[in-house]
């Protein structure tokens, strides 16, 4: 990994001609939580915060960007996180870009090269990854920032209506990649969860005082999970359909495999088969209500070397958000729903679990870039692993967040 | 032809005779004089209307004729831009003559990534934000559609004549044509969106007019596309 870094600073320090370009964000945040200690720091809880009242540097976003004259330009994201749960600072993505002009046809080409997430979420569209609408992400978006991000290369073929007068734009997307062979694992541990973290390069993630890490059937699993590591040097694909409806909206369906090798273990590190299906769909309701919604069902495995299923489970969440703007105001409201469903016979690692959770922000745009942001987290869960750790099954977890959002 | 022809009276002469009986003489000939020249002008315009007979705005229209390809030495014109504003492309048509220089403006704090698709020149260029400007000259007639790489919700036109009598309706569908010379020509009208053959119909029309000309097209129009991203949020990165 650090070679592809050391590749893209070189790559970048022999830039002419070329427009540099910085961005950021930076989210200062007081919170309340109500719930169990948080999942960021080894707990169940279900939110970014521990128990109890918080004021924070919830983002510091900072994305740096080398845009040349001819179609290729360059960027590299860093965030830092003053929270009191896990103070940290580091890349979370660098990648190349290369974006063709249009043929006659309306077919265009791009590639983007490097460091970076799966093109998936619908929310975390603005700088650094921020979402425009609330400050808690969603189920599905939490998931992708704290376990996806992947090395690879990214290959797309658009068809743009507008050369032939049509309103409908249609993109082919396929990605092939490595370092992602663990992800699944916290989802697995911990379960979803609504949060507005994403996991820095260098960071791994701990896992909860689960009674099987001790003396159970984990005991060889680490303590800590490493997200973004490379265990089996196998290849993972992830491949995505776009529709586009001018001025109207998009839909999307797509599918990722990390193809891992379920037997490739380092270091206490396992390599989890992790696939899921997702469809995407972003459009303008009247009233000029903006609707998201997405889905995503999979399944995830972990074995141990000699074959046998350690952790098999299915998992599935969906959302739907509105979002409409009056002015400088704005009003979000996301509902979620959200299962782990376990296959596997491991008896002392139950990792069922289901749940709702609710979302209302509102936004208030002060300047240019700065926004106020008041916004309510709840989510209604049943999991089965609490009860080994002394916590309750069934849970409900609320918090509330005031921000002031600056972006430059 | 998908066109009919009317022609429309005007009767100012004769509303200002009326009136004039019991003001001052002298002022009388002042404002007889105005009016006259307005009517003038105003017999020398085209009105473009639909089948409905509602003003058409924004449509291209251009003079073809014998006497058309010379270049006009009074036709000096402000200098022609097309302005990178609030993500659009602003104005959405421009028309100029061949061999005439065109300068792109970028009003925005954000590049543009300017580029033709189709058309007699094709080019691209990354325009940095903040007033950074590129001229471009044009010295071939046609039809050039332009779009942004980085914004493509963002979408313009550009028509080069070679004609120096040429202009875009105002919002009651009229264009004035003063100082064409005497002759023969074929009025162009021509829209992106206009649903004809090479989205444009034509009228021939003798020079001087006699009187104001109107002229209504039958043909329908596309609906205009709306240069408007699907979010507005400032702040986005293209993920």
């Amino acid at each position: 990994m650090r070679y592809w870094l050391w590749m893209l600073s070189v790559i970048a320090a022999d830039a002419i001609a070329a427009e540099h370009k910085f961005s950021g964000i930076v989210d200062i945040r007081a919170s309340y939580t109500d719930g169990i200690d948080t999942y960021v720091d080894g707990g169940l809880g279900k939110f970014r915060f521990d128990q109890g009242s918080q004021l924070s540097i919830a983002q510091a976003g900072v994305s740096y960007e080398l845009d040349w004259d001819n179609p290729l330009s360059a960027q590299i994201t860093a965030n830092g996180y003053l929270d009191g749960v896990n103070d940290n600072l580091g890349i979370t993505e660098a990648f190349i870009n290369y974006r063709g002009l249009p043929f006659e046809n309306g077919l265009r080409l791009q590639a983007k090269f490097g460091l970076m997430y799966p093109n998936i979420s619908l929310e975390n569209i603005a700088t650094a990854w921020s979402s425009p609408y609330t400050l808690s992400y969603s189920a599905i978006n939490s998931w992708l920032g704290e376990e996806f991000r992947h090395i690879g290369v990214e290959f797309s073929v658009e068809r743009l209506g507008k050369m032939s007068n049509s309103p409908h734009d249609f993109a082919l997307s396929a990605t092939l990649f490595q370092h992602n062979d663990t992800a699944g694992a916290m989802l697995a541990w911990h379960g979803w969860t609504n949060s507005s973290r994403q996991t820095l390069l260098q960071e791994t993630l701990p896992l909860s005082n689960m009674p099987s890490l001790q003396n159970g059937t984990l005991t060889k699993q680490a303590q800590a999970s490493d997200p973004f590591i490379e265990l089996d040097n196998r290849l993972g694909y992830h491949a995505k359909g776009q529709w586009r409806y001018k001025g109207q909206g998009e839909l999307s369906i797509g599918y990722y495999d990390n193809n891992a090798n379920t037997r490739v273990v380092e270091k206490g590190q396992y390599a989890w088969l992790t696939r899921f299906i997702h469809i995407d769909n972003k459009w303008h309701l009247p009233y000029n209500i903006l609707l998201l919604a997405q889905y995503m069902h999979g399944d995830t495995l972990m074995q141990s070397p000699d074959g046998r299923d350690i952790v098999d489970n299915q998992y599935q969440a969906a959302y739907l958000l509105l979002s409409r703007r009056w002015q400088q105001h704005r009003l979000s409201v996301r509902l979620e729903k959200f299962d782990v469903t376990d296959n596997d016979a491991t008896a002392d690692d139950n990792n069922n679990e289901r749940g709702y959770a609710v979302t209302a922000s509102y936004q208030y745009r002060l300047t240019k870039g700065w926004y106020l942001q008041a916004e309510y987290n709840r989510i209604d869960s049943i999991r089965a692993a609490r009860v080994e750790q002394g916590l309750p099954y069934d849970l409900i977890e609320q918090q509330w967040q005031l921000a002031s959002r600056w972006y430059f | 032809m998908l066109l009919a022809q009317r022609c429309d009276e005007y009767q100012l002469d004769k509303e200002v005779v009326v009136s004039n009986k019991s003001i001052n003489k002298r002022l009388a000939l002042i404002f007889a004089l105005m009016i006259s020249t307005v009517n003038t002008a105003l017999a020398q315009g085209v009105t473009i209307t639909n089948s409905d007979g509602d003003a058409m705005t924004g449509m291209v229209v251009y003079l073809h004729g014998a006497s058309s390809h010379q270049p006009n030495d009074n036709a000096i014109r402000e200098p022609i831009e097309i302005h990178q504003n609030n993500k659009q492309f602003t104005p959405y048509i421009t028309v100029i003559q061949k061999g005439y220089e065109l300068q792109f403006v970028n009003d925005d704090d954000i590049t543009h990534h300017i580029y033709s698709a189709s058309g007699p020149k094709r080019f691209s260029f990354k325009l940095r934000k903040d007033n950074a400007q590129q001229a471009m000259l044009f010295d071939q007639v046609g039809h050039i559609s332009m779009g942004c790489n980085i914004h493509d919700w963002m979408s313009g036109h550009l028509l080069v004549v070679d004609t120096p009598y040429f202009g875009v309706t105002d919002t009651n569908g009229f264009i004035d044509f003063e100082s064409v010379p005497p002759g023969q020509y074929q009025v162009v009208i021509w829209h992106p969106q206009l649903l004809s053959q090479d989205n444009l119909v034509t009228v021939e029309s003798q020079w001087p007019l006699a009187r104001a000309l109107t002229i209504t097209v039958d043909a329908p129009m596309a609906d205009i596309p709306s240069q408007q991203s699907l979010d507005d949020f400032e702040f986005l990165e293209g993920y």
